[in-house]
Parts: structure tokens; C-alpha cells; sequence
């Protein structure tokens, strides 16, 4: 990709929404990933009040410097039904946050990819389960649960943003072993568009 | 169950009770639930149904004074044998059983609470340790990366969406935990080191395990 392609984005907090729907629309289009518009809406959202924060913690998230995830997700799917909804849309976001945009940042450590992914999903289905108020045609339930179900086909549409945003150079063996480590259809087509075959991943059950 | 099963079994659980200085004071094979015995219990326990799903399970309920326990094992994974790749998924599954078992059992003598993610995360780490050491001791050349990276990496996990994210966040810890150990102590040939500290660590809670595996 050439360092031209996209003009430097001017992030301006009144422009950002707008910004970041365009990339999205333009991300799901290339890698033809169905999005609605509450799905759509949801991730503008997301992506306008992570960017806006100093800090990703939030007052539920305060904790995640000093505890794992994973424990913060087993502790809430054990609250009682507002909080428990609460806390684990909040760490689906963040999973969802961290491995979409910045997943340059925690593919250092492959495993990371991988776990955000697996506890994101965990953390977004927990969400839709304690949403009990109008059973499964709850609206909001199903976005909830669209979200953990096709998590990594949205993680490819945040990446899609985030390079957008950053522009950064692609490198072959780093895209190698994230799509060894996650099996990212988007991963695998770019790779593709590089020239580099993969196949299907090994997979051990345990 | 028949003799070259118990063999097995009992080896194992020598190994696990060497490796970190057990002296449990029962043995594995006598709370072992085989094929032919599974039907039966699980008629008897129609509470847990899902227990009867699983190739290795650890049944436990709590009475006034006592602690019933029954580890079902399927008889294919008594005589998996350690050194061979193809059979580890089997082997593992095995020594988590046992390791759930001996870990309940000491703790219960003690008098001491566990969580279920204590539980699987110790679970994870006597995978890595006990294949690496069964299969040192059986004479085979053991690379602790290529090991620590078929039992952490690019597995997957068939748990209801409750119980997944402590399989994971487990994995992840045992990974960090002996990917330490690894650097630490197995590559440096250090074995007389690494004895004291997966012992301090067995006898850990799970907080603390936590925070020293933070801490590395």
C-alpha cells in the first residue's frame, strides 16, 4: 500500500462519528461483512467514546491494570442481572476495541489476539444472556449476540478503520502468524492479495 | 478396571505426587468411575445429567462432614500412552482428571476452599509438566516450546459460554506460567530449581497464583 492512498484524517471530536461510519461502511463493503445499521451505529459508537477517553477503564473497568480479564468476565457472569449485563457489554467492547484497532499493538504477543477474541465473544453472549426483558426479540439482545458470534469478522472491520486511521505498513510474517493465531478471513485475503497462499489452520482440541 | 489400566493410572498419579510432594493418602483408582460403572452412577444422579457427556469429569458433592467424589474416566484415556502425539488430547485429558482429583483432595484435608478456575489453571499447568516429565522419563528428547505450544496454542475450547471464559483465562496463565518455567529453569537445565518452585506453586491460592505469575 502506498503511503498516499488515504489523506491523513483530521480527528476532530465533531467529525469523528462521521468519520468513523465512512470507514466502517467502506471496510464492510470491501470484505463484504453484512452490516446493519444499529450494528454499524453500535461500532461508531464505540470506536467515537474510546477515542475520545484519556483512559480505556471505565468505573467497572477499573480493575483491569491489576486484574486479568478473563477473571474480571467469570466475576461478572456471576453478578446479579444489571450488573453482570453491564460489565460484560463493557469488556466485550474493550476486547473488541483493543484487538480491532490496536491489534498491531497486542499481536507482539500472539496469544493475546487470540484471548481477547475468545473472552470478547464470552463477554458479548453473556451480555445478550442477561438481557432477559423481551426474551429473544429483544433488538439490542440480537445485536449483542451478532456481535459475539461473527466478533472476529468485526474485529477485521475495526482493523480496516484503524489502518485507515494510522496507515501503517503491512508486514507479511506478522500477518502470517495472525492468521495463524486467529484464522481472520480478512488476514487471509490480504495476505492473499500479497501473494502468500494459506491454508487451513491445525487445530488441537483440549 | 483391569490391571494394565490401573498400572497406567497408578503411574501417573506417582508422577504428579513426586513432581510436587504429595502424600494425598488416597489413591486415584479407588474414586475411578469406568465405562461399565458410568451408566449406573449416573442413573443414580440425575441432577448432574451433563456429567455423563464428557470424556473425564470430577463429580463432587459436599456433606455435612464429608466430600463425595467420583472421577469418571473413559476407559480409552487410562491407556493413552504420554509419548505418543497422537494420543496427547487423550493423555491430557487423563492427567487433568487426575490433577483435579489430587488438588480437591488436598485441599478438602486441609480444610481449604478452591475455585473452579484454581482448579483448571493448576489443571493446565500439570499438563505441560507432567507430559514434559513422563516423557523425560521415558527416555524421549522433550522440546518444552514445541510442548507448551500444542497444549496452549491454537486450541479450542467446547465448553458452555459460562464455563468458557475460565478455560481461557486458565490456558493463558498456565501458558504464561510455564513459558517462565521454560526460560527459567527447563532450557537452562536447571531441574533441581524447578522442583521447589512448581511445589511452592501447587500449594498456592488462587490469588496468589495469579499474582506470581503477574510478578515473572
Amino acid at each position: 500500500m502506498e503511503a498516499d492512498d488515504h489523506p491523513k484524517p483530521t480527528l476532530s471530536p465533531g467529525h469523528l462519528d462521521a468519520y468513523f461510519r465512512e470507514g466502517l461502511n467502506e471496510a464492510a463493503s470491501r470484505q463484504r461483512v453484512e452490516l446493519d445499521d444499529p450494528t454499524r451505529e453500535y461500532l461508531v459508537q464505540l470506536l467515537t467514546s474510546f477515542s475520545g477517553r484519556e483512559s480505556l477503564l471505565t468505573e467497572t473497568l477499573d480493575d483491569l491494570m491489576n486484574e486479568p480479564i478473563g477473571v474480571q468476565v467469570l466475576k461478572a457472569m456471576q453478578a446479579p442481572p444489571t450488573r453482570r449485563f453491564q460489565t460484560l457489554k463493557q469488556l466485550g467492547d474493550y476486547s473488541l476495541y483493543m484487538t480491532g484497532f490496536f491489534a498491531d499493538s497486542i499481536t507482539r504477543t500472539l496469544n493475546d489476539e487470540k484471548y481477547f477474541i475468545d473472552l470478547g465473544q464470552g463477554a458479548y453472549r453473556g451480555a445478550a444472556s442477561a438481557l432477559t426483558r423481551g426474551g429473544d426479540g429483544n433488538p439490542f439482545r440480537r445485536l449483542l449476540e451478532d456481535l459475539g458470534s461473527r466478533f472476529v469478522h468485526f474485529v477485521d472491520l475495526l482493523n480496516d478503520v484503524s489502518e485507515r486511521c494510522f496507515n501503517r505498513e503491512q508486514d507479511v510474517l506478522r500477518l502470517c502468524d495472525r492468521f495463524a493465531a486467529t484464522g481472520s478471513p480478512r488476514v487471509a485475503a490480504r495476505l492473499a492479495q500479497m501473494g502468500v497462499a494459506v491454508g487451513a489452520r491445525t487445530r488441537f482440541d483440549h | 478396571m483391569s490391571a494394565p489400566r490401573r498400572d497406567a493410572l497408578g503411574a501417573l498419579e506417582a508422577r504428579l505426587c513426586d513432581l510436587y510432594a504429595l502424600t494425598p493418602g488416597v489413591r486415584v483408582r479407588d474414586f475411578v468411575v469406568d465405562d461399565a460403572a458410568r451408566p449406573e452412577l449416573l442413573a443414580a444422579l440425575p441432577q448432574a445429567p451433563d456429567a455423563g457427556t464428557g470424556r473425564e469429569a470430577l463429580l463432587i458433592h459436599e456433606g455435612e462432614d464429608e466430600l463425595n467424589l467420583a472421577l469418571l474416566l473413559e476407559d480409552r484415556l487410562t491407556t493413552s500412552d504420554p509419548c505418543d502425539d497422537d494420543a496427547l488430547d487423550e493423555h491430557c485429558a487423563l492427567l487433568e482428571g487426575v490433577s483435579h482429583l489430587l488438588y480437591v483432595v488436598d485441599r478438602a484435608q486441609a480444610g481449604r476452599t478452591v475455585s473452579r478456575l484454581e482448579l483448571e489453571l493448576q489443571a493446565e499447568v500439570d499438563k505441560f509438566l507432567g507430559t514434559f516429565v513422563m516423557r523425560r522419563l521415558a527416555g524421549m528428547a522433550v522440546c518444552p516450546d514445541t510442548l507448551r505450544n500444542r497444549l496452549f496454542r491454537g486450541f479450542t475450547v467446547d465448553a458452555d459460554p459460562e464455563a468458557r471464559p475460565r478455560y481461557v483465562e486458565a490456558s493463558r496463565q498456565a501458558e504464561r506460567y510455564c513459558t517462565w518455567l521454560t526460560q527459567t529453569y527447563l532450557q537452562r537445565a536447571r531441574l533441581d530449581a524447578l522442583l521447589p518452585e512448581v511445589r511452592r506453586f501447587w500449594r498456592m491460592s488462587q490469588s496468589e497464583k495469579l499474582g506470581h505469575i503477574a510478578a515473572r
